[in-house]
C-alpha cells in the first residue's frame, strides 16, 4: 500500500501535535504535513498533493467547513474529516450534505481511529 | 445493588419529600425510584428495575438530561436543569387528572438536579425532580396581565412614535422643558442649531441657551415671565447661544401644555441668521442707493428753489406753477430719502444721539409751535393743555422733535376739517407720558400691528389723497426706543386716535 | 511568586486554549440542543493574570453577574463564569427570548444563568479533567451579583493573586456577547497545574521546545 499524505489543519499547535502523534502510532507509514490555518493550507497545496484532510472547524479567518467547501471541487479523490468539539445538528447536516466525516474532539485514540477508518476504508 | 437501593429507601426520607427521586447505576440502568415518582408517572419501580433509562424514557436521549447524567457519571459533576430551558423532560402528570388520556401538554412543569452518589464503592446517578407547575402558572397569569398592559402601552406608543417622527424630521428646533425650565427633550434640529447633543442638555435649564433668558432661573414663575416678555404664543427675535460661544439670531416662540397634572413648555426655534443677513444686505443696498440718489436730487431741488424764489423773473405763471409742483415733490423725495437713511442708521446702530436734559413742557411747546403752520394747511388747531407740571426728560432734541412732529402731522392729516388736536403730558410713576389726540378717521383694528412696520399704509388710496410715505411711525418708534421710551396708540374708527409717548423722568440737572 | 504571565510557555498556553475550546465547544453543543438553534462559542484568549486586572474588563459603573463552582482535585480553587450585568440579561434574552416576555426574563434571569454557568463550567472542567486523567469534584453552582469593587471580595481574591482568565465569545444569529471564565487557584494549585501541563506536552513531543 502506497504511503498516503495526510494534511492536518488546526490553529492549535498542540492539537496538530496530538493528531500527528496518534496517526504516527496507528498508521506509521502515512506522511503528515501541517497547516495552521486555511491560508496556510491553500499555500501548501500548491506544492503538495494530499490524500486525506483532517480539518479543525474553529479557526480564525476561513473556518474548517468553508475551507473544505473550497477544496472539495479540486480534490475529488481525497477524503475530508471535520474535527470539532461542538457538534450541533446544523454542523452534522452540513457535513452530511458535503459528504465529509464529522469527528468529535477531544482528540483521543478513539476519535483518531474513527477518522483513520473513514480515510482508509 | 438491591442492598444499595434498600439502604437508600430504608431511609424513608425519600418517600416523604415532595419531589421525585430516581437512582440509576453507572451503566444507566434503573435502580429504583420513590413513591412520588410512581404516583406521578403511573410506573411501578419493580416493573422497570434494570432497564436502561433511555430505553424507558426515549425522550431523554440527546437532551440536557442525558448530558447531565453523563457529566455526573463520568466526572461526578452536579448539574441543575432549570424549568426554563427544559420544561417537561419526564412523563409525569398531576395526580388529579391522572386517569384521563395523558398528552404532552399535561405533563407537570419540572425542575431537576442531577448528582453522583458513591455507595459501597459503586457510582450511582441521583436524579431529583420537583414539580414547579404552580409557580409557572402564577408567572403565566402575571404574563397575561403584562401583555394586556402592553397592548395599552403600544397604542400610546404609536401616537408617541408619530409625534416623535415629526419631532425628528422637522427643520426648526424644538425643545421641551418643564415648569422649572429643566430640559426634557431636544430634537435633532435643535442639536444642530446649538451644537449640542441631547444627552448633554437633558436635565439642564434652557435659560443659558438664549441671551434674553439668561437672567431667568429655576425659581421663576415661567408662565408669568413668558407672558410678560411676549414669548407665549408669539414669536420674538432673540439671540441664541451656540456651544462655541457665538450668538446667532433666532425667532423663538413658546407654548404651554398640560400633560396630566404637569405643565410643560415647548420652545420652537427658527434660525433667522440667513434672513437677517439678507435684511442687512437689503438695508445696506437701500442706504447706498439712497445716498447716491440724494446728491443729484439736492441739486435738482436747489435749482428749482432758485426759480421759485424768483431768480428767473421772465418765467411765465404757468411755468412757475409747474416748477413749484416739481419743487414740492423734490422736497418729498428728499424727505423720504432722509428717512430711509435714518432708518438704516438706527437699525445698524450707527445713529448718534445727543442726549440733553429738557423741561418737557417747554420743549413740547416749541415743537408744537413749529408745526402750527403745517396744521393750518388742514385747518386743524393744535391745543396744548399745560398742567404746569415740572417734568424733566433726557432726549436728543432733534430726534425727539422729529418724533413729535411726525405724530402731530399724522394727527393733523387724518383729522377732519376744523378739527382739534389735543396735546397733554402727565406723570405716571417714574415715566412722563405725552398724549396726542385727534378726532379723525381713526386706525382700523387690522392695522394695529402693521402700522409700526416700514412702508405700510393704512390705505394707499388715502395716502394719494393726503400724502405721506408711511415710514414715519417705524422710525419714530425706533428713535423713541433708542431714547429709552415707548410709543403706542389707542384708536377707534371714525372717533379718533390717541398716541402715547412715554419717557423716563430724570432729575433736573 | 514571580510574574505569573511568564509561567506558561507557548505550547502550554496553546494546550490550555485547546482544552477550553473543547470544553466550550461541548457547552455550545448542549446549549444549542436545548434551544434548538445554532450557537457558536469560541475562546479567543487564555492568559494568566494578576486578579486585579480582571476588573479592567468590566466598566466600574455596571455590576457583574457571576456563576461559580468550587473545584477540588489535582488543583483546587473556584471556577467562575462572569458577565457584565447587561450582557447577562442579553445572553438570557438571546437564548430564551422567543419563549418568554421581557418582564419574565428579568425575573427568571438568575435561574437561567445558573444553568448556563453550570453547563459551561462542567464542560470546561470536564475537558481539562479528561485530558489530565484527573479526578476533580465540583460543587453545585452559586449565583452572585456584585459591583466591580466588591467582586474580588466575593471570591476572597487578593488583588495580587494570579488567576487564569479565559475570554469567551458567544454568537447567536447576528448577536455577539462577551463573557469571561476565570479560574481562581491557590498558589500550590498553580504549580500543580503547570506541572501537569508540562507532562502532557512532554508525552506529545518528547523534545519539547
Amino acid at each position: 500500500m502506497t504511503d498516503k499524505t495526510i494534511l492536518v489543519v488546526d490553529d492549535s499547535r498542540v492539537s496538530r501535535m496530538m493528531v500527528k502523534s496518534m496517526i504516527g502510532e496507528l498508521k506509521p507509514g502515512a506522511k503528515i504535513i501541517e497547516a495552521e490555518d486555511a491560508e496556510d493550507a491553500l499555500k501548501l497545496l500548491e506544492s503538495h498533493s494530499v490524500d486525506y484532510f483532517s480539518v479543525d472547524l474553529n479557526m480564525p479567518g476561513m473556518n474548517g467547513l468553508e475551507l473544505i467547501e473550497k477544496l472539495k471541487p479540486d480534490n475529488t479523490n481525497s477524503k475530508f474529516a471535520l474535527l470539532t468539539a461542538n457538534i450541533q445538528e446544523a454542523t452534522h447536516k452540513h457535513c452530511q450534505s458535503l459528504g465529509v466525516a464529522c469527528i468529535n474532539k477531544p482528540i483521543t485514540e478513539e476519535s483518531v481511529t474513527q477518522m483513520l477508518e473513514y480515510f482508509y476504508e | 445493588m438491591q442492598t444499595a437501593s434498600s439502604k437508600i429507601l430504608s431511609n424513608s426520607v425519600l418517600d416523604i419529600i415532595n419531589s421525585a427521586v430516581i437512582i440509576i447505576d453507572a451503566k444507566l440502568n434503573i435502580n429504583t425510584w420513590n413513591n412520588w415518582f410512581t404516583t406521578r408517572s403511573g410506573l411501578e419501580p419493580s416493573e422497570h428495575t434494570g432497564k436502561n433509562i433511555f430505553d424507558l424514557f426515549p425522550d431523554l436521549k440527546s437532551t440536557r438530561v442525558s448530558d447531565a447524567i453523563d457529566n455526573a457519571l463520568s466526572f461526578g459533576f452536579p448539574s441543575v436543569i432549570s424549568n426554563m430551558f427544559t420544561p417537561t423532560p419526564f412523563p409525569l402528570y398531576s395526580v388529579i387528572n391522572f386517569e384521563e388520556d395523558k398528552n404532552f401538554d399535561d405533563r407537570i412543569q419540572q425542575s431537576i438536579s442531577v448528582a453522583r452518589l458513591n455507595i459501597d464503592n459503586e457510582y450511582y446517578c441521583l436524579i431529583q425532580i420537583s414539580d414547579v407547575t404552580a409557580s409557572v402558572l402564577r408567572e403565566r397569569t402575571l404574563e397575561q396581565q403584562i401583555s394586556e398592559r402592553k397592548l395599552v402601552e403600544d397604542a400610546l406608543l404609536k401616537s408617541e412614535v408619530k409625534h416623535r417622527t415629526i419631532m425628528e424630521t422637522m427643520v426648526d428646533g424644538l425643545i421641551v422643558f418643564d415648569n422649572h425650565g429643566l430640559i426634557e427633550s431636544l430634537n435633532p434640529a435643535a442639536e444642530v442649531l446649538f451644537g449640542q447633543e441631547e444627552v448633554d442638555l437633558l436635565g439642564c435649564t434652557i435659560f443659558p441657551l438664549f441671551q434674553e433668558l439668561s437672567e431667568f432661573n429655576e425659581e421663576a414663575d415661567l408662565h408669568d415671565m413668558f407672558l410678560m416678555e411676549n414669548f407665549l404664543g408669539k414669536s420674538q427675535e432673540v439671540l441664541a447661544l451656540h456651544k462655541d460661544d457665538h450668538t446667532f439670531p433666532v425667532e423663538l416662540s413658546i407654548s404651554e401644555m398640560q400633560i396630566g397634572e404637569n405643565i410643560h413648555y415647548s420652545a420652537l426655534i427658527r434660525d433667522i441668521t440667513e434672513r437677517k443677513k439678507i435684511e442687512n444686505l437689503k438695508n445696506d443696498f437701500i442706504a447706498t442707493v439712497s445716498h447716491e440718489l440724494r446728491t443729484p436730487l439736492t441739486s435738482i431741488r436747489g435749482s428749482l428753489s432758485l426759480v421759485c424764489g424768483g431768480v428767473v423773473p421772465e418765467i411765465s405763471d404757468k411755468a412757475l406753477e409747474l416748477v413749484e409742483l416739481a419743487n414740492r415733490n423734490c422736497d418729498r423725495l428728499l424727505l423720504l430719502i432722509n428717512d430711509i437713511l435714518d432708518m438704516e442708521k438706527i437699525s445698524s446702530g450707527k445713529m448718534q444721539f445727543n442726549l440733553e436734559t429738557f423741561d418737557l413742557a417747554s420743549l413740547l411747546k416749541n415743537i408744537i409751535k413749529s408745526n402750527i403752520a403745517y396744521a393750518e394747511q388742514y385747518a386743524v388747531e393744535l391745543v396744548f393743555n399745560d398742567n404746569k407740571n415740572k417734568i424733566y426728560v433726557s432726549v436728543d432734541e432733534h430726534r425727539f422733535s422729529q418724533v413729535i412732529s411726525n405724530v402731530l402731522s399724522n394727527a393733523a392729516k387724518f383729522s377732519s376739517k376744523n378739527g382739534q388736536v389735543d396735546i397733554k403730558m402727565e406723570k405716571q410713576d417714574d415715566q412722563a407720558r405725552i398724549s396726542i389726540r385727534d378726532h379723525g378717521l381713526g386706525i382700523p383694528a387690522e392695522f394695529k400691528d402693521k402700522i409700526w412696520k416700514k412702508f405700510t399704509q393704512v390705505d394707499s388710496s388715502n395716502t394719494r389723497k393726503i400724502g405721506g410715505t408711511g415710514l414715519g411711525l417705524a422710525i419714530s418708534r425706533s428713535l423713541i426706543e433708542a431714547m429709552h421710551g415707548n410709543i403706542d396708540f389707542d384708536s377707534e374708527e371714525n372717533k379718533g386716535t390717541t398716541f402715547y409717548i412715554t419717557l423716563p423722568i430724570v432729575q433736573e440737572n | 511568586m514571580n510574574n505569573p504571565t511568564l509561567l506558561l510557555s507557548e505550547l502550554e498556553e496553546d494546550l490550555l486554549k485547546e482544552l477550553f475550546n473543547i470544553g466550550i465547544g461541548k457547552a455550545a453543543a448542549t446549549l444549542s440542543r436545548m434551544i434548538g438553534q445554532e450557537i457558536l462559542l469560541s475562546v479567543p484568549d487564555v492568559t494568566f493574570q494578576r486578579s486585579e486586572l480582571l476588573l479592567t474588563n468590566f466598566s466600574e459603573k455596571n455590576s457583574i453577574a457571576s456563576i461559580s463552582q468550587s473545584l477540588k482535585g489535582k488543583f483546587s480553587g473556584e471556577a467562575v463564569l462572569l458577565f457584565p450585568e447587561n450582557s447577562s440579561l442579553e445572553v438570557v434574552k438571546l437564548l430564551l427570548g422567543s419563549r418568554y416576555s421581557d418582564e419574565m426574563l428579568a425575573d427568571l434571569k438568575q435561574e437561567a444563568l445558573v444553568e448556563i454557568g453550570n453547563i459551561v463550567l462542567n464542560a470546561c472542567v470536564g475537558a481539562v479533567a479528561q485530558a489530565m486523567n484527573g479526578d476533580f469534584t465540583l460543587d453545585i453552582p452559586n449565583y452572585n451579583l456584585a459591583s466591580s469593587s466588591e467582586i474580588l471580595n466575593t471570591y476572597n481574591i487578593n488583588p495580587n493573586d494570579p488567576i487564569l482568565l479565559i475570554n469567551i465569545d458567544l454568537r447567536l444569529h447576528e448577536s455577539n456577547v462577551k463573557g469571561y471564565l476565570a479560574f481562581i487557584f491557590g498558589p500550590m494549585s498553580i504549580n500543580s497545574l503547570h506541572e501537569t501541563l508540562k507532562q502532557l506536552i512532554a508525552t506529545l513531543h518528547p523534545t519539547s521546545k
